[in-house]
């Protein structure tokens, strides 16, 4: 999968070149506007990280002439400025997402790989993590076989982090997908959530499967050590 | 150019008072002068008549009494009535038929017989003026029938008016004049405490927002006009005093977070670390960094929402199903604090509100209220809706809020305890966040407090 980061920060453009490609992409950075566009022109991506400000050409100005000459590559778009017109307009002018800086990478990886992964592409209906296993249809979840006893909530909280399994996913964005909480909240409220659910997936077996990355979230993954 | 900006500047107060002034009192001495000049010549015409009058009877009588041969007639004719050399009298005597009998020296050629048939006033051939007045007289055998014919020269009376006239034009425009400047230097009195007020106003930079309007002798209207002015200062710095601090707390807020990430990351390259002690520094980071945007987000929510622009996007919003979402939420970390968390809410309740700030104004209220409420203890939610809104109030059984803390614990960075600090990410923002909510849905926020048992707060969405 190949990704053309245009961003004029040098820090930023580093950072996010240095993330994606420990993800197995391949990262094409540019600093300006101008050779942003060339560079969209002239070669094949399968998603544009677009920065707003952006010296010679703007992110918005470069999303217009690239959509007006036809070319559908998927755009990511950051900003520093989270007013909703701009949001708006970028998401007019054709803008696959928008995220507000300061953002969690883990948020954007997530971002990416959800745009990358729209299309053709069909959700799978049952999820397998080393010996867990979530049947979303039946709305039923087991480990070794064994039937996991979980309430609707934990349910759905398990079929979010299996749905992104690999995946580092924030608090806020767990409250959102499946609480529908749309604000941040600063108690641990996710955090003993996450507690009752892994009493009931990881504490029974040896190997945990749900694990906190400090300062981000949690993921579920199988740890291969 | 410049002469349009000139013409649209308007006239300044003073200017215009002076003008009203002088148009007045000139249009007063213009009423006066105009009618005690039309008296003066009402009292020479009257004057006039008494002496035409008095010539009348005289010859009247003489006719009847002697005919018309009589010495004394002629003498009468020829003799000037008034010792004043300036009242010229001309009498002429006809006969019936028409005939001079008798007139005074030169009548004939100054008023020609025919002229007498015009009115009181007449001008003659030689282009002075007269007062004319005719009567008949008889003979005491009342066969005779004269008629008499009397004539005033008005020329004394005319130039003493011309006189008058070019006088009183001279008494207008010297009034104009005076009045014109009386008019200015009332005005300039009468304006001076708002002069005043002006200096004082213009010398007020947002540096020296603690001074206030002092008038020395101020007009009742102008005094209000400085109460009410100073208020707007009063509440304009106080605005002021609270942006500066706002700002300084901000500072404060930042302060914090950096220096964690700041001192960490020095203390650890002082030496050679493991790599799970970098893992455990990078993790602390990321927290710090956490808590920084999160305060940036709720600035920022702050700062959006005083903008008068700011449009909520309403949505009907089943509040009863809400609320149950939120205490779900909240439920597992209640439960694990001892705390129980309860709802009561008709199940029919609904409002049109925006449901990410309901959310968050809510979520806000609750976790303060876990956040202060010792083990064992409850949090309640209700809510009740009608037709304008809907009143939400959450209580809990906490350790409440001292009296003295309770008008600013909605203002930005305020914190009962100082110490706390610390512990909210939050710094000081939430209970400023949901007023703002409430606010921006036309409502409200208040709160009530006892120590020791607890803390409730209301909320109204309209």
């Amino acid at each position: 999968m190949k990704i053309l980061v245009i961003e004029d920060e040098p820090r930023s453009a580093a950072y996010l070149k240095k993330g994606l490609a420990e993800n197995a992409f391949t990262v094409d950075v540019c600093a300006n506007g101008e050779d942003g566009l060339h560079l969209a022109r002239n070669s094949q991506y399968d998603l544009i990280v677009l920065d707003v400000m952006l010296p010679q050409r703007d992110g918005f100005s470069v999303l217009s002439r690239l959509r007006t000459e036809g070319n559908q590559t998927p755009v990511l778009m950051l900003t520093a400025r989270d007013s909703v017109p701009d949001r708006v307009r970028g998401l007019e002018l054709g803008a696959d997402d928008y995220l507000v800086k300061p953002f969690a990478f883990s948020e954007l990886l997530a971002r990416i790989r959800t745009i990358l992964r729209r299309g053709p592409a069909r959700q799978p209906s049952t999820f397998h993590v080393a010996d867990l296993e979530i049947d979303l249809a039946r709305q039923r979840a087991s480990r070794a076989n064994a039937r996991l006893d979980l309430t609707a909530t934990e349910f759905r909280l398990l079929a979010l982090l299996a749905r992104h399994s690999g995946e580092v996913l924030t608090r806020t964005f767990i409250a959102e997908q499946v609480w529908d909480m749309n604000f941040d909240t600063d108690t641990n409220v996710v955090d003993v959530h996450v507690r009752r659910l892994r009493s009931k997936v990881d504490d029974p077996w040896p190997t945990r499967l749900i694990r906190t990355v400090r300062g981000v979230g949690y993921v579920l993954e199988e740890i291969s050590s | 150019m410049f002469w349009k900006k000139f013409r649209r500047e308007p006239a300044p107060l003073t200017a215009r008072l002076a003008w009203w002034y002088a148009g007045s009192s000139l249009a007063v001495l213009f009423v006066m002068t105009g009618f005690l000049y039309f008296t003066l010549v009402r009292d020479f015409n009257q004057q006039n008549d008494r002496y035409l009058d008095g010539k009348l009877r005289v010859l009247q009588t003489l006719l009847r009494e002697s005919g018309d041969t009589d010495a004394t007639l002629k003498w009468e004719v020829d003799e000037d009535l008034s010792e004043d050399p300036s009242v010229r009298i001309f009498s002429r005597v006809l006969s019936e038929s028409g005939r001079t009998l008798f007139e005074t020296d030169g009548m004939s050629r100054e008023i020609p017989a025919p002229l007498f048939a015009g009115g009181p006033e007449i001008e003659s051939p030689s282009g002075k003026t007269f007062r004319i007045m005719s009567g008949t007289a008889l003979s005491r055998s009342g066969h005779t029938r004269y008629r008499i014919e009397l004539a005033i020269d008005t020329r004394y009376e005319s130039d003493l008016l011309a006189r008058y006239r070019s006088e009183i034009w001279a008494t207008l425009i010297a009034g104009l004049l005076i009045s014109i400047f009386i008019g200015n230097r009332i005005a300039r009195r009468g304006l001076q405490p708002l002069s005043e007020m002006a200096a004082a106003v213009q010398g007020i930079r947002s540096s020296t927002l603690n001074e206030r309007i002092k008038l020395s002798d101020p007009p009742a209207e102008l005094d209000s006009l400085a109460r009410d002015f100073n208020q707007t200062l009063d509440r304009l710095e106080e605005a002021f005093s609270r942006l500066s601090r706002f700002s300084s707390d901000i500072a404060h807020e930042l302060r914090t977070p950096i220096n964690n990430i700041r001192g960490q990351m020095e203390v650890a390259l002082a030496r050679v670390r493991t790599p799970a002690e970098y893992t455990d520094l990078t993790e602390s980071c990321l927290e710090d960094c956490e808590r920084l945007s999160r305060l940036i987000d709720s600035l920022l929510f702050l700062a959006r929402a005083e903008n008068p622009e700011t449009e909520i996007r309403r949505e009907p919003l089943d509040v009863a199903g809400e609320l149950k979402r939120l205490a779900e939420f909240y439920e597992p970390a209640a439960s694990e604090r001892g705390i129980q968390l309860e709802t009561s809410v008709p199940e029919t309740c609904r409002a049109a509100v925006d449901r990410a700030l309901f959310q968050r104004a809510v979520g806000n209220l609750i976790e303060n209220s876990l956040r202060y409420t010792p083990r064992g203890g409850r949090v309640q939610i209700e809510a009740d809706g009608d037709a304008r809104g809907v009143a939400l109030c959450v209580s809990d059984s906490g350790i409440g809020i001292p009296e003295e803390h309770l008008g600013r614990v909605f203002d930005r960075f305020y914190r009962v305890d100082p110490a706390r600090a610390a512990t909210g990410a939050q710094a000081g923002l939430g209970l400023a966040i949901v007023q703002t909510i409430a606010r921006l849905h036309g409502g409200d926020a208040t709160i009530q407090s006892t120590v020791g048992q607890g803390t409730s707060v209301r909320l109204s969405f309209r």
